[in-house]
């Protein structure tokens, strides 16, 4: 049992395992991969088994758990390949930033149908001149009587095109360093339109592409205001992204282990060189250390300390990713020349663990936010 | 419906070690000490064919509750630890025998306290288990339960259906189907093939955590389950050792052949050793 976990949540851990293992959702999940596309019937069965949004209260579709338990849920979604993994991620931060940001009217309106996985949610954040380089986006919004007019453009946003709610970021305003404001447009909108399927390099269950705004409307309600509020927030969403990265860290551990242990060489096994064996440790010092961050962010979140939260996120999104990346990289390399094949499937997952770490951010990014939260001020974001 | 009218169903599991957390050492001593604990697969099937018979009857639709599902288990002191696990797969309650017996318990032993708890449940009219556990599968609860109650058995069901207070199942034998009929109350054991157990929802998760448990003393039960001396609770067949076995490799390579041929010789070699 994982230290970080009680009973209970184990007890749940064990139950999600045991639902991605079935033969039931073994056989829907090979039925629609066949398929391709957004896997909707995983979306529909993880919701009806309560995964979606579980952290949130149950009048907004949720069920009420901690985050510790719900990324423990998540945390075992991604270690069985469950997916939509990838859009669960999407959707959670458009949810978060609802349900941070939104007033008691606009998270009635929409939570409910978003936590319980019955619509499905994005959050739409880069503009085609970058994630966060305000100043050159293209992005216009334009009041009117009854709310806002927008154009531009939003790219690489998970979801995209399955959403039926679309989560888009506004520009700063007044001089704001960080996003201040967003809007909710419901999928059907007239003049919105998503552009083709970006490829990933791996591909997965998720979809990633751009979303073009011409003319759109958005009435005043679905315009959210950060106002006074906090945007601490965002570090939970981090930790959704830094979480697949852990799990991918761990399969490189085990392919590595897995493979040296059992791979001869010179009449010895392969882990009885140290370099090797070093190398391994170091994923499995790598996987623990990550694993601390995450799960002490989460459990600062349930005790209300989201400052101290909102830190060790930044932090666990900059270190997993790039852990995860450096030890599929050794475990590639401990594979030899088969690692560079689709078959041996560790060399497949070092180019997936690149996305991961551009998501949300880049991990020197997440490196600033650490930094900011010791008191420095990075005058290059007012620029 | 008072408690005494409605009708239970009882489904007897049994809290094993997860045999993925057994090793099995170098020197084929068996590590058990971090492997935990879970509901027996096979069992987890029997408390589903339980639950889709009462569903099938209307069970859990109203609150006028005419028919429910319980779940009973024995083991030691940490066999409490299971319940939420047991009632988050649906049975509306669920029973304990808790004693120090339960580790030395052979199937005679476990029947007896089984079908002891069985009595001290009110009105229960059929009693659903697996043919055997996953950690022994011995085989031997379900029918020692039967002559212990004095009820009929139905071992190797594949399907059941409940009407009125007659059971009609078909059995899985050898080589053939066999449908039978029996008057309730009855035993059934089932087999596992129809019965993919259901995964339980954070729903069912959390409401178990609240449905009700009792746990079974000398009071209900006419013994102390911890006093493993009785002869009641003596063990008549004792574990002398426990090795850990694992097959020799054959080590038998398939050369000098097209990929077509070694892949037929392979396949063949498969067979032979009953592998597919």
């Amino acid at each position: 049992m994982s230290h970080f976990l009680n009973e209970d949540q184990q007890l749940i851990v064990n139950s999600v395992r045991e639902f991605c293992q079935s033969p039931t959702v073994q056989k829907m999940i090979q039925e629609e991969k066949a398929v391709g596309g957004f896997p909707h019937q995983s979306w529909k069965a993880a919701a009806e088994q309560g995964y979606i949004a579980a952290y949130l209260p149950e009048e907004y579709g949720g069920m009420g758990y901690d985050h510790v338990t719900y990324y423990s849920i998540f945390e075992e979604l991604c270690k069985n390949s469950y997916p939509c993994t990838g859009p669960i991620s999407g959707h959670i931060l458009g949810i978060k930033a609802i349900e941070a940001w939104g007033t008691d009217e606009q998270k009635k309106m929409f939570l409910p149908q978003l936590g319980s996985g019955e619509k499905i949610c994005c959050g739409a954040a880069t503009d085609p001149a970058g994630g966060t380089n305000f100043s050159e986006w293209g992005l216009t919004e334009e009041e009117t009587e009854d709310g806002w007019i927008l154009n531009g453009t939003k790219v690489i946003t998970t979801n995209a095109h399955n959403a039926d709610y679309k989560v888009v970021f506004g520009r700063p305003q007044n001089g704001a360093k960080w996003y201040d404001h967003f809007y909710v447009i419901p999928k059907d909108a007239k003049g919105l339109e998503t552009g083709e399927q970006e490829m990933k390099l791996v591909p997965d269950g998720s979809d990633w592409g751009t979303m073009v705004l011409k003319d759109v409307h958005v009435p005043k309600i679905c315009r959210f205001e950060r106002g006074d509020k906090d945007a601490l927030w965002l570090g939970t969403s981090y930790m959704m992204v830094a979480l697949q990265s852990l799990v991918l860290g761990e399969a490189g551990f085990m392919y590595a282990f897995g493979f040296a242990t059992q791979r001869s060489r010179r009449g010895g096994k392969l882990i009885d060189l140290q370099t090797v064996a070093h190398k391994i440790a170091d994923m499995a010092i790598r996987n623990e250390a990550g694993r601390g961050l995450i799960y002490t962010a989460a459990r600062m979140w349930d005790e209300g300390r989201k400052e101290e939260c909102s830190r060790l996120a930044s932090m666990a999104k900059a270190f997993i990713c790039e852990a995860a990346n450096k030890n599929l990289h050794d475990a590639t390399i401990i594979h030899g020349g088969i690692g560079n094949t689709m078959p041996a499937t560790v060399g497949v997952l070092w180019a997936a663990s690149l996305q991961l770490e551009l998501a949300e951010f880049p991990c020197d990014m997440h490196r600033d936010f650490v930094i900011e939260s010791y008191g420095v001020d990075l005058d290059w974001k007012t620029r | 419906m008072s408690d005494t009218a409605m009708q239970r169903y009882v489904v007897c599991y049994k809290w094993v070690l997860d045999e993925a957390d057994i090793r099995v050492l170098d020197d084929l001593k068996v590590d058990m000490t971090r492997a935990k604990g879970k509901v027996s697969d096979f069992d987890r099937s029997a408390i589903e064919a339980a639950m889709r018979a009462a569903e099938a009857q209307g069970a859990g639709e109203s609150q006028d509750k005419a028919l429910e599902v319980h779940a009973l288990t024995f083991g030691d002191a940490e066999v409490t630890r299971s319940l939420k696990d047991a009632l988050s797969r649906g049975p509306a309650e669920g029973w304990t025998i808790a004693g120090e017996a339960a580790k030395t318990a052979d199937g005679r032993v476990s029947a007896q306290a089984l079908a002891a708890g069985i009595k001290a449940i009110p009105n229960v009219s059929c009693v659903f288990a697996a043919e055997g556990a996953s950690d022994t599968y011995a085989r031997q609860i379900p029918s020692r339960i039967a002559a212990i109650l004095d009820w009929p058995l139905i071992s190797s069901v594949l399907t059941l259906k409940i009407e009125g207070d007659e059971l009609i199942a078909t059995r899985k034998l050898e080589d053939c189907l066999q449908n039978v009929r029996v008057t309730l109350p009855a035993v059934v054991s089932v087999l596992p093939e129809d019965y993919e157990p259901r995964t339980p929802g954070l729903k069912a998760v959390m409401a178990a955590g609240r449905k009700p448990t009792h746990e079974l003393g000398s009071a209900e039960l006419g013994f102390d389950p911890n006093d493993v001396a009785s002869p009641m609770l003596s063990p008549k067949r004792l574990n002398v050792s426990q090795i850990g076995y694992a097959a020799a490799r054959k080590n038998i390579i398939h050369k000098g052949l097209s990929a077509d041929e070694a892949a037929q010789s392979v396949a063949s070699a498969l067979r032979k050793e009953g592998v597919v």
